[in-house]
């Protein structure tokens, strides 16, 4: 069996798959069926990651893209299904033509560096790798994530704040919720399934946080199984859309943009660079971050998809 | 790495050792990988064939998640250690927790809707929430 024979194959197929995957979901006239076809095109981008040998972002990408920005257009549909607006095809046929037009435009321009590059190519990685050490990790994605390029990081965590306080903004306490005429919560297998489930998975983040150090992992995968915990609270109707957000949940959410930053600041004031850790503290810096991380990003996700400033328990 | 206890235990005999085992291993984890492929096959095939929702949820259930364990036995054994293998057995574990409270979760919304008609899913309740209820949940609500 010739093995490169069958990884030329899969890689064909996927690299089809996504194309067509891409396409479909444009052109899907039902809005439920383009939303389908989404979540499976993350799933396909989430394994081509994994076959660039790249499986902290293939995690990222299956939890996040796939899961939950999944479950979020879900909700949505739902809720636009209530609004009284009736729903048409996204893209009109007419216009696919100027579509496609405009797409080829941006991909092209995003080609012409390839023109300008370089004779000789500049070997990030070796220089990584030469590297890694001081950061006391062994995983050279996450010391690039938090240490080499920490600055990226921190304005990742703005970002994420950011779309938070959308929420915030746009919260209306006074219009309906969506119809929920069914009462999952009084289903007696969900609640043991639930009882499994949920010390499990804050079993499986706490294990992604650690294991980020020297295995593929770390707080962002963390905290989207966390979120995903969330979700399905969210979904079983234990917790509930509530509106002025206690101090614990502002907190949680600006833990991370506020231990990061004054990280940085600090060290900016201690060694006159921004982000440079000291080489016995980087670990336990790093540590730091990383777990203010997965709360702020699990606190962020969960309330982004409830769309309300806070929650509370129902009993 | 740590000494883990389920590390000592070699998943088959040692390789190296009998060259007989190696291919029965070899052989064995091929056959459970090829089944686990035609269990997917088949939930994929009663997917897009069943007429009913609920037969469809059942095939994606049963056939996709024997599959899975098919699929996680076969290359728990051509794992590298015993606690390799254990994490793919609990990636097979989690995975059936997870696929039964979604199907559960499904099932539960269309028996309540009280769908009895071949739909197909694009212009099922499920695809189309209604805001008012026209139909009558059953009296007797499922678990």
């Amino acid at each position: 069996m010739n093995d490169s024979l069958v990884i030329y194959l899969f890689d064909t197929t996927l690299a089809l798959g996504l194309l067509w995957l891409g396409w479909r979901t444009v052109t899907a006239t039902d809005l439920f069926k383009s939303i389908v076809l989404f979540i499976i095109f993350g799933l396909f981008t989430a394994l081509c990651w994994a076959r660039l040998a790249a499986p902290d972002v293939a995690l990222a990408e299956a939890a996040l893209g796939a899961g939950v920005t999944g479950a979020l257009l879900m909700d949505a549909y739902r809720v636009l299904v209530h609004s009284p607006q009736p729903m048409t095809a996204l893209i009109a046929r007419r216009s696919l033509g100027g579509v496609i037009l405009v797409l080829t435009a941006l991909f092209g321009s995003l080609l012409t560096p390839w023109t300008t590059l370089p004779e000789v190519a500049r070997d990030l990685g070796e220089q990584v790798r030469t590297h890694l050490p001081e950061t006391g990790m062994v995983n050279p994605v996450t010391a690039v994530l938090l240490d080499f390029r920490g600055y990226d990081t921190v304005l990742e965590v703005a970002v994420l704040l950011l779309a938070l306080l959308g929420v915030f903004v746009l919260y209306d306490e006074t219009a309906p919720s969506p119809a929920i005429t069914h009462r999952v919560a009084d289903s007696a297998l969900m609640a043991a399934l639930v009882r499994l489930l949920i010390p499990l998975a804050g079993l499986v983040a706490l294990y992604l946080l650690w294991v980020g150090a020297h295995r593929p992992g770390g707080a962002f995968q963390a905290g989207a199984v966390l979120a995903g915990i969330g979700i399905l609270l969210h979904l079983y109707e234990r917790l509930l859309p509530a509106a002025p957000a206690p101090w614990w949940i502002r907190g949680g959410i600006a833990m991370s943009l506020l231990l990061f930053s004054s990280i940085a600041v600090g060290l900016l004031l201690l060694t006159g660079r921004l982000l440079d850790y000291p080489r016995d503290w980087a670990k336990l810096l790093m540590l730091a971050i990383e777990i203010g991380l997965m709360i702020s990003t699990a606190l962020t996700l969960t309330l982004l998809f409830s769309n309300a400033p806070s929650f509370r328990i129902r009993r | 790495m740590q000494d883990l206890w389920f590390d000592r235990w070699p998943v088959l005999a040692d390789p190296a050792v009998v060259f007989g085992m190696q291919w029965m291993r070899e052989f064995l984890s091929w056959t459970f990988i090829v089944f686990g492929a035609v269990f997917f096959l088949g939930g994929t095939l009663g997917l897009i064939r069943f007429p009913d929702l609920l037969t469809r949820l059942h095939a994606l259930t049963k056939a996709d998640n024997l599959g899975l364990g098919c699929i996680c036995l076969g290359l728990a054994l051509r794992a590298e250690s015993g606690s390799a293998a254990a994490k793919l057995i609990a990636v097979w574990g989690l995975a059936l927790l997870a696929s039964a409270v979604s199907a559960h979760l499904i099932a539960r919304y269309a028996f309540q809707r009280a769908i009895r008609r071949p739909v197909s899913v694009a212009e099922s309740p499920v695809a189309n929430p209604s805001s008012h209820d026209t139909t009558e949940p059953p009296t007797r609500t499922p678990l």
